[in-house]
């Protein structure tokens, strides 16, 4: 959206890697350079990531040859072109074929931009998959707990009620467990259908104005089991070869994907677990107990199994175990989005690990197990538990590893009745484990940053004088109009060792947007970088600009709101589009942004072009292997602007990018007649290298050296 | 912007005033109640604890009425 010839400061890092930039009509050889060059190594990583905790794990187990995710990345250079490109087709037998200047077409006859569109839309489908598993399982735990087939408390009714009301549900007569069971049915009904009909939780939970246009789209899914069906099918061997049908069934995923397994996974998860609650702990590495401590790490997505240990830690029971071992007390970790669940709800469970960090926290050697349910749950991490006491326990039968102890819901969820005599049994290993651990072999980064959580919607509407039936923050609105806050940008999505340096351009992003007065919400494994970072605490409100400080000191709040885990990007999408409404415009005329600066998993791919499709401009850094096609380029970045009033925006240079954002911001602002003001870009020196007082780097308790 | 009585600013405070609400048990730990400085209890879902509609659906008026027997 701006002039790339006039920025006021530009990456040095980025510009140092001499990669040409994208042109329409470049010739394949110079996308494939573009992409290449764009990649950072271990030791530039450890130099310039804003995670020292990080930088600090990797370099020590470079030392003591233990391999990380860094040196499986080095390893694999140069990755192939075609792929990287997306260029390559490798769905059927005749392939793998690649589409180039020299052969345009593959064996089948497909061109370069249908084979990007296609290997897009399977991606896309796969993260459908997976949070729709992730959906599923939630929608069985809310309707075993409303229904007492399953010993699982529904820690929040009052929620359910609310939701039941949101999607029209008769609520007169009937008891709160039969309107939390009826929810859990639609939400259900929406996931699983074959057969059309309304699509109750978008028409309930979007925006009018979105629906009536997604209607005129025609991209209103049948379902999210239906979608992904039909994505597979239509990708399939001498099926559809139409471009623009194939972007048609791309859109109707990414709905699929929003409505269904994200907003409402989000919300049967606050009826079932609770909603956020603020409280104030310590996150990253050095927030591990390194002695006298039996410590577990919950990682991955689907945290129904992590609740039920959750729930029995601390009982005299388990701390009769515990005292027996000699330990003093049993502690557990949050990584990934299984801790994004755990951190927002006040449990008093720290984060140490987004997803690509977690292999360093099982390096620490400080941990008597690590529990994992599904997705992002690297293979990586099993040879580096193996080479300490670590024992990996698994809980669902989607997400096993090879080597690994096997304790899990069973595939047909059968055992979801005695889901606490499950979480006993995994606690007695991790428990029984710690006899073996190696004191010596402890290392624990003494990095940790200060943070506050749990900002949830309602939470949000209690600061911002919001009403939940009229579904409007007011007094954000207000603040936003009145030019106290420039805009509002949500931060989401993975964090890539491709294409970028790990936990660094999220970071700049962010400490500009709230220098220039932009609030931001965050979740997710990009988010918890801006945990890492030290920004999610009322005393970075330091690092704000004078507007933005006002605000968040009046209100003792931080300028970086984490609203908790990737499916809660709902909360986020909450609060902008409830605020959008408060101020009487739409999402697209509002100064709203979504940040998933270095995405990587499937899931991302819809969870970026969720928020463009509800009229969100969408920002990243690297690129997600689509750049051969400049027709699938045009309609990602430019086309779609017409059609929904949002697109998504590549620039691999995150000071760039900051400076879009702000441009984009004031552009809407103007076009609002609401009050513009200048910005400010800061120095490689203001925004990298100076580390706010809310991280703390120790001396180091390493006792290995 | 007095921070003892509310944390809102004036003009979140004029385009839409608060539902506030009397103490009362059957907002006890509930979602929707709102504590502002410890001055003001306020409610987002506006409902008035005596006829409060999540309060009935979810059984808090039988639950404070045993609490005070």
């Amino acid at each position: 959206m701006a002039d790339k010839n006039t920025y006021a400061y530009e990456d040095e890092l980025t510009g140092s890697r001499n990669a040409p930039d994208y042109e329409p009509g470049m010739p394949l050889k110079d996308r494939i350079r573009l992409v290449h060059r764009l990649n950072y190594s271990k030791e530039e990583m450890i130099r310039h990531t804003a995670n020292k905790a990080v930088a600090e794990m990797v370099d020590f187990m470079g030392k003591h040859a233990i391999c990380s995710t860094f040196d499986r990345f080095a390893d694999q250079h140069p990755q192939c072109g075609y792929g990287l490109t997306g260029a390559c087709c490798a769905f059927c037998s005749y392939g793998p074929c690649r589409a180039t200047e020299k052969t345009p077409l593959t064996i089948c006859g497909k061109d370069v931009h249908l084979v990007v569109a296609g290997n897009a839309l399977r991606r896309l489908a796969a993260g459908l998959s997976a949070h729709g598993a992730h959906a599923r399982e939630v929608f069985i735990a809310l309707k075993a707990a409303a229904s007492g087939s399953a010993p699982i408390p529904l820690k929040c009714p009052e929620k359910g009620y609310a939701v039941a009301k949101l999607l029209g549900v008769e609520t007169d007569g009937k008891t709160i467990e039969a309107i939390c069971e009826e929810v859990a049915d639609i939400f259900i009904d929406d996931l699983q259908r074959s057969l059309p009909k309304e699509h109750r939780t978008l028409e309930a939970l979007a925006p009018k104005e979105r629906v009536d246009l997604w209607k005129k789209l025609d991209i209103i899914p049948i379902s999210a089991y239906h979608e992904c069906f039909e994505t597979n099918n239509l990708t399939s061997h001498g099926t559809d070869s139409d471009f623009e049908s194939h972007m048609q069934a791309f859109l109707r995923t990414v709905l699929a994907y929003a409505i269904t397994t994200v907003i409402s996974t989000s919300l049967a998860t606050d009826i079932v677990y609770g909603i956020p609650r603020r409280s104030r702990l310590n996150v990253n590495l050095g927030s591990i107990v390194a002695r006298d401590c039996i410590n577990i790490g919950l990682n991955g997505h689907s945290p129904i199994v992590a609740f039920a240990i959750c729930d029995i830690v601390g009982t005299p029971r388990i701390m009769e175990k515990v005292r027996k071992t000699g330990a003093k007390d049993l502690k557990l970790y949050g990584m990934c989005c299984t801790g994004g669940e755990f951190i927002e709800r006040d449990l008093g469970i720290p984060l140490v690990a987004m997803a690509s960090s977690a292999e360093m926290a099982v390096a620490t050697g400080a941990f008597e197990a690590i529990i994992v349910d599904q997705q992002d749950v690297l293979p990586g991490m099993i040879p580096v538990a193996r080479q300490f006491h670590t024992k990996v326990i698994t809980t669902s039968s989607s997400g096993r590893k090879e080597g690994a102890i096997v304790l899990e819901l069973d595939y047909y969820l059968k055992n979801l009745d005695t889901i606490y005599e499950l979480a006993e049994q995994i606690l007695d290993i991790a428990i029984d484990n710690y006899k073996n651990r190696d004191p010596k072999r402890v290392y624990v980064p003494k990095v940790r940053a200060k943070v506050e959580m749990g900002f949830g919607i309602e939470e949000v509407m209690k600061l911002f004088n919001g009403s939940v039936p009229d579904k409007k923050v007011y007094g954000l609105a207000e603040l936003v109009k009145s030019g106290r806050i420039r805009g509002i940008a949500n931060f989401g999505s993975c964090g890539n060792i491709r294409g970028a340096v790990f936990e660094r351009n999220q970071i700049i992003i962010a400490r500009q947007l709230i220098k220039n007065d932009v609030l931001v919400t965050c979740h997710g494994c990009s988010g918890m970088g801006l945990l890492f970072a030290g920004l999610a605490h009322p005393d970075a409100s330091t690092l704000c600009g004078e507007r933005l400080r006002e605000v968040v000191e009046a209100k003792d709040i931080p300028p970086v709101l984490h609203v908790g885990a990737c499916t809660d990007s709902t909360r986020a999408g909450q609060i902008m589009a409830y605020t959008a409404s408060a101020a009487g415009v739409t999402n697209p005329q509002m100064p709203l942004a979504m940040v998933a600066a270095d995405p990587a998993a499937e899931k991302t791919m819809g969870a970026r072009y969720a928020f463009v499709l509800q009229g969100i401009e969408t920002y990243s850094c690297v690129q997600d292997n689509t750049i051969a096609s400049d027709r699938f380029m045009e309609y990602t970045s430019s086309h779609l602007r017409d059609m929904v009033g949002a697109a998504m925006n590549w620039d691999p240079d995150p000071y760039r990018t900051s400076e879009d954002i702000l441009r984009m911001f004031d552009a809407k602002r103007e076009a609002l007649g609401w009050p513009v003001w200048d910005y400010t870009i800061g120095t490689r020196e203001e925004i990298e290298d100076q580390i706010p007082d809310t991280v703390e780097i120790g001396q180091n308790l390493c006792t290995m050296r | 912007m007095n921070k003892e009585v509310s944390m809102l600013f004036d003009i979140e405070q004029k385009i839409v005033s608060r539902c506030t609400i009397e103490e009362s048990p059957v907002c006890d730990g509930c979602l929707y109640l709102g504590l502002d400085g410890g001055e003001e209890r306020f409610c987002i879902m506006q409902q008035q604890p005596e006829c409060c509609v999540v309060a009935k659906a979810t059984g808090r008026f039988e639950r404070s009425a045993e609490d005070r027997s």
